[in-house]
């Protein structure tokens, strides 16, 4: 071959693996939000396992296969092209049919998991084409590797930019057809050049394609657990109408409209509420939409429990309305004469529905004068409004989630963190107020840890004795915690107490509350002192000097989420679990917040299946020439694995913040790691063979840079946020290009190094990194809910620091 | 003179007629007092005379019963409140379960866990069933709604305590499925209806208790105005699909509340029901 055809064919297949790898993680992206629309949310995290599993498995079978592949390389890597561009659309419908539920009973357990696992083994089949495409094409590169692999990185990224996008133009059904369509065009490139070959492959796709819509349009199936597909099952007339949906990256909105739809969060007794539409985001019901023109008709608003703290504002006050999704609580705010209404919230699908086929009845409150739109995080809002507010509601807690098996306890929220309420305190005038309700939970985590924030933020703005700042009540439904920047005077404490008469709330806390005016008329179990109830007694403790100790002794977690530690969601205390399996018995695990506990679990399978799927190579490996470097090479390339996403993950956290949303945040850190990772590996093809001194210069770079990163991290996130989100989003993965471009080296660098000294275990050492870089991701998860994701970043830092010491003895004979 | 004759002959036509229209109208209203009257006192008599149905299939693996009742229910196992009340042991060692399950899986049907009912559908564990219907406190001259009929046993294990049951289902098929099983084991007092629960029975009111058999974010206030002043409603309080609490609420006589947390519970909404 003359050195012209191999730089074309090089290209040829540098373009393949660029457009593959572009499906493949645009595909990853797509599945998550795919079954965070239709099933239970930590499925969507399982997805990583089931990349893996395609990633671990295919270096399994090249490795087995080499001796046969290699020679037929160029077919297969067309092949396994278009074979990962069919099965993605159709295996996403395939897995549909198959009839798994995130809830079931205990009785059914087998035969759940059966199907679980047969659902996962068929998401699992692209990823495993796909990953055999790549890896065999990195087999086949001859000497350019690096470059093959910058093509993966770059494509990825660029996988990364493109799902997002085309989440805005279809509606998550069609994603996976869509991301067939890269994949496709990557593998028409090495296609033999015989036009009747092309034409035939062109004709067999268009085929293939109309077969697939005709006989099985893609669609989804919901869980039965979700609110959407509950409320299907409604017979005539009570059959819910969808009157509007929209969907985006950030979420699916639906709107139903039914008889038989009459939620309103925690609303007291009286008369039935008007009609009312549900908001459903991805499935779950997020919102109710009084069915109203004015605020004169949304008077059952008075009734709910949000309405209790409006007794203790100032006349005509500024409200801002933290993650308010239907508009009830607005209609309440301008009942109670606020002076403007910031309705905040992030979805900009919700604002879209509701100001669309919406406005003329429930949405009519967005188009009040009093009321302010803004479609934000509240988090980011509430840091950089120059607004100061008289009272400020957190809505978005406003739910009776707690013990629903953690479903929200991997989510990050930097609202309901300290600096977060600690933001909201800063934005308060002097006599104004916060205040949040939420359900009532046996036993008590949420509200206690509500608590413990407020007292927290509270010190954090110089409060010393937050016991005079806040007081709470409750009723048969939820708590609701009010906290003022003043202490409360005796005079609105008399007043209190004549609105828990008149409206029939029980206290739980305010100063100088006597024992007889505790767990009635509502009561709830009393701890052992016999003193109120249980949220009594922990606010007591609370407020005591004893606090910290209390909040270690409690059976869930409820110490103060933080910045670092953004988990407000996880109650999960490891340590607890004899505990709860002794009170509760075989029902444990439906006691058990859930979150933390899946990570785990998630975290053992991945890291088994992992494992089984590198040592099963290793003894086809005998004799390949690995000898003694057979350690070093499963150190080396799972530590890069893990270091690499521990960090990534971090920066993710941090950037979310600085962004102010969770999709665009994951895309553009994503794309920006591997873009600028990609950057790094092309400029290492310079580099090869590199002297020892040079790695030595280059992993002490990374090391310095690593530490400089996490160092400057807070104050550049803080930095970030304060621009237009245009720029926002220019900047985020400029902060972290030179971290990027240096973690791009060290695994070009080794495998070249592996392919001078044993090129047979190059897709053993590729699939210990894709399986190192998956089992990262539950573990820096572990790591930033235990600890803080700080402790990730310097884990990453001993790790890549633990690489640089292997590397030598990659080379060594 | 003759111009007061006129005058008084128009007034006693006047009165004459009047007493003819009050007359007519009170006698329906009579005859509506007197049916009030006469179902009360049918009521009554029923209530008396109240004899526990005898389903026929609850002859059938009566020592099955027997055990679950003993083991699950009057037992204080995984820390549960023992069930005491006589009335509901007897009716939950009555109440033929096994024919509210589907026949594929009636082996399991008296096993400490809820099953499967088909159409995505579930049947609460024994345990939740006898709780509920104990915290309801019923007599035989109870008049006690159910809010979610689901596989009908519930109904069936009221309809042992009480003959005033009446029970709603939002389902169809389900709602179809339960009149037919109910007559098949001779449980006629029971009345059925395919409704939106969230209103009540308005018709029926007012009621003694309450079941809501399915998880609610709020206390429908249909539901809270056709309890009568003393009567009671059991609810599970919660979103769906999470850990709700088992309450039961207290009219008093003013009108106001009390309630009670008894313990958590695990129920779905509107459609379904799960576990304990």
């Amino acid at each position: 071959m003359t050195p012209a055809a191999q730089r074309d064919g090089s290209f040829r297949l540098a373009w393949l693996v660029f457009w593959v790898s572009a499906a493949v993680l645009g595909f990853e992206i797509v599945l998550m939000r795919l079954l965070l629309v239709s099933s239970w949310n930590h499925f969507a995290f399982v997805v990583i396992s089931v990349v893996l599993l395609g990633f671990g498995a295919s270096g399994t079978a090249l490795t087995v296969a080499r001796a046969w592949v290699l020679p037929r390389s160029n077919w297969l890597v067309f092949a396994l092209s278009l074979l990962t561009a069919g099965t993605m659309p159709i295996c996403a419908v395939l897995a549909q049919h198959v009839p798994i539920e995130a809830r079931f009973v205990p009785a059914l357990l087998a035969e759940h998991a059966a199907r679980w696992v047969l659902y996962w083994a068929i998401l699992t089949i692209p990823f495993f084409f796909g990953a055999a495409g790549i890896g065999l094409a990195l087999m086949s590169a001859k000497g350019r590797i690096a470059g093959i692999y910058a093509s993966n990185l770059l494509g990825s990224g660029a996988g990364a930019l493109l799902a997002p996008v085309l989440m805005t133009v279809a509606p998550p059904q069609w994603l996976p057809l869509l991301l067939a369509g890269p994949a496709v065009v990557g593998g028409l490139s090495l296609a033999p050049r015989r036009a009747s070959v092309r034409y035939t492959a062109w004709t067999v796709l268009f085929v293939a394609v109309t077969a697939f819509l005709v006989l099985d349009p893609p669609h989804l199936r919901l869980d039965s657990s979700k609110y959407a597909a509950q409320i299907q099952q409604w017979a005539p007339p009570f059959t819910p109408q969808r009157i509007a949906h929209a969907y985006g990256p950030r979420a699916t909105v639906e709107v139903y409209r039914s008889e038989a739809i009459h939620d309103l969060p925690f609303l007291g007794l009286g008369e039935p509420p008007p009609p009312i539409s549900a908001i459903v985001i991805d499935g779950h019901r997020a919102g109710s939409v009084l069915n109203v023109a004015s605020a004169a008709e949304a008077s059952v608003v008075e009734r709910t429990l949000m309405a209790a703290p409006y007794a203790f504002a100032p006349d005509q006050p500024r409200v801002a309305l933290l993650g308010e999704i239907g508009g009830s609580n607005a209609w309440l705010a301008v009942r109670r004469g606020a002076a403007s209404i910031d309705v905040v919230q992030p979805y900009p699908a919700v604002f879209e529905v509701l100001r669309g086929p919406l406005r003329e009845d429930g949405g009519a409150v967005l188009a009040h004068p009093l009321v302010h739109p803004i479609c934000a995080e509240p988090r980011h809002f509430i840091e950089h409004t120059p607004n100061q507010y008289d009272l400020i509601q957190v809505v978005a807690l406003e739910s009776s989630a707690a013990g629903s098996g953690g479903v929200a306890g991997l989510g990050q929220d930097f609202l309901m963190t300290e600096q977060g309420i600690t933001a909201c305190l800063e934005t308060l005038r002097g006599d104004g107020l916060l205040f949040a309700c939420r359900g009532i939970q046996t036993p008590p985590r949420d509200n206690l840890k509500v608590l413990a924030t407020l007292i927290r933020a509270l010190a954090g703005i110089g409060v010393t004795e937050p016991d005079r700042h806040i007081v709470i009540v409750r009723d048969f439904l939820a708590v609701c915690t009010i906290v003022k920047v003043s202490p409360w005077t005796s005079d609105e404490i008399d007043r209190l107490r004549e609105l828990c008469r008149r409206r029939q709330l029980t206290p739980v806390w305010f100063q100088g509350i006597r024992d007889d005016e505790l767990n009635q008329p509502d009561a709830l179990e009393s701890p052992p002192d016999g003193v109120g109830d249980w949220y009594h007694y922990a606010a007591r403790n609370l407020f005591s000097s004893n606090a910290d100790r209390f909040i270690d002794d409690w059976k869930f977690d409820i110490r103060p989420a933080t910045d670092d530690r953004p988990f407000f969601y996880d109650y999960f205390k490891l340590r607890s679990l004899r505990a709860l399996k002794d009170a509760y018995g075989e029902l444990w695990l439906t006691r058990t917040e859930l979150a933390f506990l899946f990570i785990m679990a998630a975290a053992i399978i991945v890291s088994v299946v992992g494992a089984a799927l590198i040592l099963a190579p290793l003894a086809v490996l005998r004799g390949s020439g690995l000898g003694s470097r057979r350690f070093a090479t499963l150190s080396y390339f799972a530590a890069i694995g893990l270091a690499y996403l521990l960090l990534e993950m971090t920066l993710l956290s941090a950037l979310t913040r600085a962004i102010g949303d969770p999709v665009l945040s994951a895309a553009v850190t994503i794309a920006g790691f591997l873009i600028f990772s990609g950057a790094g590996s092309l400029t290492a093809q310079r580099l090869t063979p590199p002297s020892r001194r040079t790695v030595a210069r280059l992993f002490v770079l990374l090391l310095v840079i690593c530490c400089l990163t996490l160092l400057a991290l807070d104050p550049l996130t803080s930095l970030i946020g304060g621009f237009p989100e245009p720029l926002r989003l220019l900047l985020a993965p400029l902060a972290i290009a030179p971290l990027g471009y240096l973690m791009g080296f060290p695994m070009p660098l080794a495998l070249d190094q592996l392919e001078r000294a044993a090129p047979s275990v190059i897709p053993w050492a590729w699939g210990i990194n894709g399986f190192a870089s998956v089992v990262a991701t539950p573990l820096a998860m572990m790591v930033g809910m235990t600890w803080g994701f700080t402790w990730a970043g310097i884990a990453a830092i001993g790790l890549y620091g633990a690489a640089a010491l292997v590397f030598t003895k990659l080379s060594r004979p | 003179m003759r111009y007061l004759f006129s005058v008084a002959g128009v007034m006693l036509l006047i009165a004459t007629a009047l007493t003819a229209v009050i007359t007519a109208q009170s006698k329906p209203r009579s005859d509506a007092a007197q049916e009030v009257e006469a179902n009360k006192t049918q009521e009554k008599d029923q209530a008396s005379s109240f004899e526990p149905p005898s389903p026929p299939a609850s002859a059938q693996r009566t020592e099955e019963r027997r055990r679950m009742v003993e083991t699950q229910i009057a037992s204080s196992r995984n820390g549960r409140m023992r069930i005491r009340d006589e009335g509901v042991l007897a009716a939950m060692r009555t109440a033929p379960r096994h024919i509210f399950v589907p026949e594929r899986i009636r082996s399991r049907a008296y096993d400490d866990t809820p099953l499967s009912i088909g159409y995505g559908q579930t049947i609460s564990q024994p345990y939740i069933v006898a709780l509920m219907t104990e915290l309801l406190e019923l007599t035989p001259e109870s008049k006690v709604l159910e809010i979610g009929t689901g596989s009908a046993y519930q109904a069936a294990v009221l309809a042992q305590c009480t003959p005033y049951v009446y029970t709603i289902e939002i389902i169809e098929p389900l709602a179809e499925r339960a009149e037919t099983v109910l007559r098949s084991q001779g449980y006629d007092t029971v009345a059925t209806r395919q409704a939106d629960g969230y209103h009540g029975w308005p018709e029926a009111a007012p009621f003694d208790g309450i079941i809501v058999t399915c998880a609610s974010g709020h206390l429908p206030p249909p539901l809270w105005e056709q309890l009568k002043p003393g009567g009671r409603i059991v609810i599970p309080i919660g979103g769906p699909y999470e850990l709700q609490r088992l309450i039961v609420m207290t009219k008093n006589q003013d009108g106001t509340r009390r309630s009670r947390t008894v313990t958590s519970v695990r129920f779905v909404p509107m459609t379904r029901r799960e576990s304990s």
